[in-house]
């Protein structure tokens, strides 16, 4: 059994954030990811999330407070996925995946060869040679996936990535994330405003209320390990469900 | 089939057009040193055909090398203000210059510099069609999509291969775009430049006005419109090469 | 309430004043020049200046050309009906079914010329047109190119286009150029690089130049006032050979490229070329049809007309 740890840990110390015209966006929210944790941050539209994303990715810095990041030492341990999938337009598949590994100076054969390896995991293995858009919004996630996970990042970050797509498409990517978690159990920070989603997905939710954004609730998801779709239909599944769109619904969520 | 198909159409206007001036001038309702008959242009060509030729082919040579230095020196030009905000403030106004400048006053000035001859005729097709290489490869390095450019950051990876890995691919169809308007322009610029410098179809022109043969001169003016519309099929054709697979515009979505 | 009074009052007077102008100003009859203002339009000035159109309606003006001004294209389309244009373009614009007719040769004697550094030690155009290290600027598909190289075929030196001026002679003592004899090679000895100048009219080329035109449409239309132009144009001359200065002082207001100590020496240069002892007999600027022929011939010799014009069709002496 490998010692190395698989999972970043971080921490949100007293964030603020200002934005130039916005105003205060996050008013000291305080809250840890611990290694390995698949935590989902639910709120309303506009309320912040992605910042969260955005400090923890260090593409920006807190007006106030800290981001503690604890990586065990690892380059490039952090990975991301966008709502829209963000390929390069001009590469096949299987370059867009290889892409990270080659920007360290990774030589494109043996990228590719890593590539076809991550293609595998998210099921695209036939989809390898063709142009993203030669292919359906679900694919398109999957490869963005594949490409994030090339770097064996101990970071996760995604925010809202299934929210383009259609019920079914959605719920079975779900699933294969879950199932990928469970084999790498690299921590993920999941940004969704859908609170079946984050029931779903989730060892954990954050719920954060509206601008300027306040932590309302940070609850456990008590759940079983393996998820499928039948587990949607399930009573201990609803009752998650209504904690969280409690405080969803509460006056403080959207004052 | 569906290709010789689409040039159907415009065809119709073009030889309507002819049959009518065929007949206004034959039949003596406009005279023909003012307008010669499209059928007197035809014998007008053959008739010069070998001069015509050799002057095509002087004024193609000057026209496309004027292009190529357009491109080299034009995009290199924006590759460097796209790097520097301060650079692009500060220089990108004398780029205008060159857009604003008028070409035919400033062609006596090329030949004291340059001499008679072919060099003078492809300083003045550079000067008349960099600009617009420069401001589309311009716009097109500063539209990138920000979302892939955080996607960089994300890798770190260094600005080198964020120019060639993301922001030229990204600005393709915006210079090829440029390209095509500079190829028109790099035609005009060699037979202005070869009314001063000598030689080509500016040349040809200049010569047969003297004349009072103004068959001729439609006949060079249309062998020169050809020479750009040549030049601008060539790089349609290396916009659908480079564009094929990925671009919406050389796909026929949206024609 | 006052300020309508003052708008109509204001209406009515504009009104007024116009009718009036119009019935104290005369038509303009414009000739067209082919160049700029310079001493070989000296008389046309004149005519202007001295008011030697005798008409009661009619006042004579003159509209200044530029580098590639068409004037014989223009007065063939209609477009303006009196310009300046070189004889042997008359004779290609019948050739191609035109009805342009010369009225008044300024020149008998064309003062086209080629012009050389002193100091290139060229001799003559034979030799200069055989020296391959030599540039000449030349108008293309004019006669008296045309004339030139066939002449002195085959020709070594290299031919490069003519725009006007003397920079590139004034800075290449190997660079010659096409002039008129009585004015380009004077500014050259004035910038310190004095010129020897060939008179392309002495090796058998000499149409007649700066030649009033116009349509035989024109004259059909109104004999008279065609007639008084030309007299016009006549006296104009005739005055200005006599006394120069007004005329010169005028024209150098208008072309500032010259100053007026330039324009009064080519005014006296150019004499010989414009008056000789024929037009002492028979009026000047007057043409006979011996010299329109002998242009005809050498146009179609050199293929710059596919057929060859009357020659008493192609002139009247009015």
């Amino acid at each position: 059994m490998s010692t190395k740890r698989s999972g970043a840990r971080l921490e949100f110390q007293k964030i603020e954030k200002q934005f130039q015209g916005t105003g205060l966006v996050i008013d000291r929210v305080s809250f840890c990811v611990e290694p390995g944790e698949f935590v989902t941050m639910l709120g309303p539209s506009g309320c912040g999330k992605s910042t969260f994303l955005k400090l923890a990715a260090g593409l920006d810095r807190p007006s106030a407070g800290k981001v503690d990041l604890d990586s065990f030492a690892q380059a490039n341990f952090r990975s991301f996925v966008f709502q829209d999938a963000h390929l390069l337009p001009w590469r096949t598949v299987i370059d867009n995946i290889a892409l990270p590994l080659e920007l360290t100076g990774i030589t494109r054969d043996e990228a590719r060869t890593a590539a076809e390896a991550s293609l595998k995991r998210v099921h695209l293995t036939d989809a390898g040679h063709k142009y993203p858009n030669q292919l359906s919004g679900g694919m398109r996630m999957r490869a963005a996936v594949a490409r994030a996970l090339i770097t064996r990042p101990t970071l996760l970050l995604m925010d809202e990535p299934f929210a383009a797509l259609d019920e079914n498409t959605r719920h079975r990517l779900q699933e294969e994330l879950r199932e990928l978690w469970l084999q790498e159990r690299m921590t993920v920070l999941f940004v969704t405003h859908s609170v079946s989603e984050a029931v779903f997905l989730s060892s954990r939710a954050v719920v954060l209320s509206a601008r300027p954004a306040r932590l309302l609730l940070d609850t456990r998801i008590d759940l079983a390990e393996h998820r499928d779709q039948n587990l949607r239909l399930g009573s201990e599944f609803s009752a998650q469900m209504r904690i969280l769109h409690d405080a969803f619904k509460s006056p403080e969520a959207s004052v | 089939m569906s290709r010789l198909r689409s040039l159907f159409p415009p065809l119709v206007p073009l030889i309507g057009f002819v049959i009518l001036f065929e007949f206004l001038v034959r039949w003596g309702i406009i005279p023909s040193y003012l307008v010669p008959a499209p059928s007197e242009v035809v014998s007008a060509i053959l008739e010069i055909r070998s001069e015509l030729f050799a002057a095509a082919m002087g004024t193609m040579t000057a026209a496309v090398v004027g292009l190529l230095l357009s491109f080299v020196v034009g995009s290199s030009f924006a590759i460097c203000l796209s790097l520097s905000e301060f650079a692009r403030k500060a220089f990108y106004p004398y780029a205008v210059f060159f857009q604003t400048v008028p070409i035919i006053a400033v062609a006596p000035i090329l030949v004291i510099w340059f001499g008679f001859g072919q060099p003078t005729v492809i300083a003045s097709a550079f000067i008349v069609s960099i600009f617009p290489v420069i401001a589309s490869t311009l716009l097109g390095l500063r539209s990138t999509d920000p979302a892939l450019l955080d996607l960089f950051k994300l890798y770190s990876a260094r600005p080198l291969q964020v120019m060639w890995r993301l922001r030229l691919p990204y600005a393709l169809p915006e210079i090829f775009s440029g390209l095509r308007i500079a190829a028109g322009l790099s035609v005009i610029g060699a037979i202005v430049g070869e009314f001063i410098g000598g030689g080509g179809l500016g040349s040809l022109v200049d010569t047969a006005r003297t004349m009072q043969r103004i068959d001729q001169v439609f006949a060079a003016v249309l062998i020169s419109s050809l020479i750009g519309l040549v030049m601008i099929a060539l790089i349609n054709y290396l916009s659908w090469w480079a564009l094929k697979n990925w671009h919406h515009s050389e796909r026929g979505e949206d024609v | 309430m006052i300020v309508r009074i003052f708008v109509l009052v204001a209406l009515i007077c504009s009104i007024g004043s116009t009718t009036f102008a119009t019935k104290a100003t005369k038509k303009t009859i414009e000739v067209t020049l082919n160049w700029k203002a310079e001493p070989e339009f000296g008389g046309f000035y004149q005519a202007v200046l001295g008011k030697t159109l005798k008409r009661s309606w009619e006042e004579l003006a003159v509209v200044e050309g530029g580098a590639s001004t068409p004037t014989i294209q223009m007065v063939a389309a209609g477009k303006i009906d009196f310009a300046i244009a070189n004889g042997d373009e008359v004779v290609i614009s019948q050739a191609l079914g035109t009805d342009v007719v010369a009225l008044f040769a300024t020149y008998q004697t064309d003062p086209h010329g080629i012009m050389v550094r002193e100091d290139s030690g060229v001799q003559n155009l034979k030799e200069l047109l055989s020296k391959p290290d030599f540039t000449i600027a030349l108008q293309r598909g004019i006669g008296s190119t045309l004339f030139v190289q066939k002449k002195f075929a085959p020709v070594k030196a290299k031919i490069v286009p003519f725009t006007g001026g003397i920079t590139n002679y004034l800075a290449d003592k190997k660079f010659a150029q096409q002039c008129f004899v009585t004015s380009e090679p004077l500014a050259a000895k004035k910038q310190g690089k004095p010129a020897r100048a060939f008179l392309i009219a002495d090796e058998g080329y000499n149409p007649y130049s700066v030649v009033l035109v116009t349509r035989k449409q024109v004259i059909a239309r109104d004999p008279e006032l065609v007639k008084a132009v030309v007299a016009a144009v006549r006296q104009g001359w005739m005055d200005y050979l006599a006394k120069p200065e007004a005329a010169n002082k005028h024209m150098a207001g208008l072309n500032k490229s010259m100053d007026l100590e330039t324009f009064n020496k080519i005014a006296i240069g150019q004499k010989n070329l414009i008056e000789t002892a024929d037009t002492k007999k028979s009026g000047l600027g007057t043409m006979t049809a011996a010299r329109w022929k002998i242009l005809v011939d050498q146009l179609f010799e050199m293929k710059l007309i596919k057929k060859k014009p009357d020659p008493t069709a192609l002139f009247q002496n009015l």
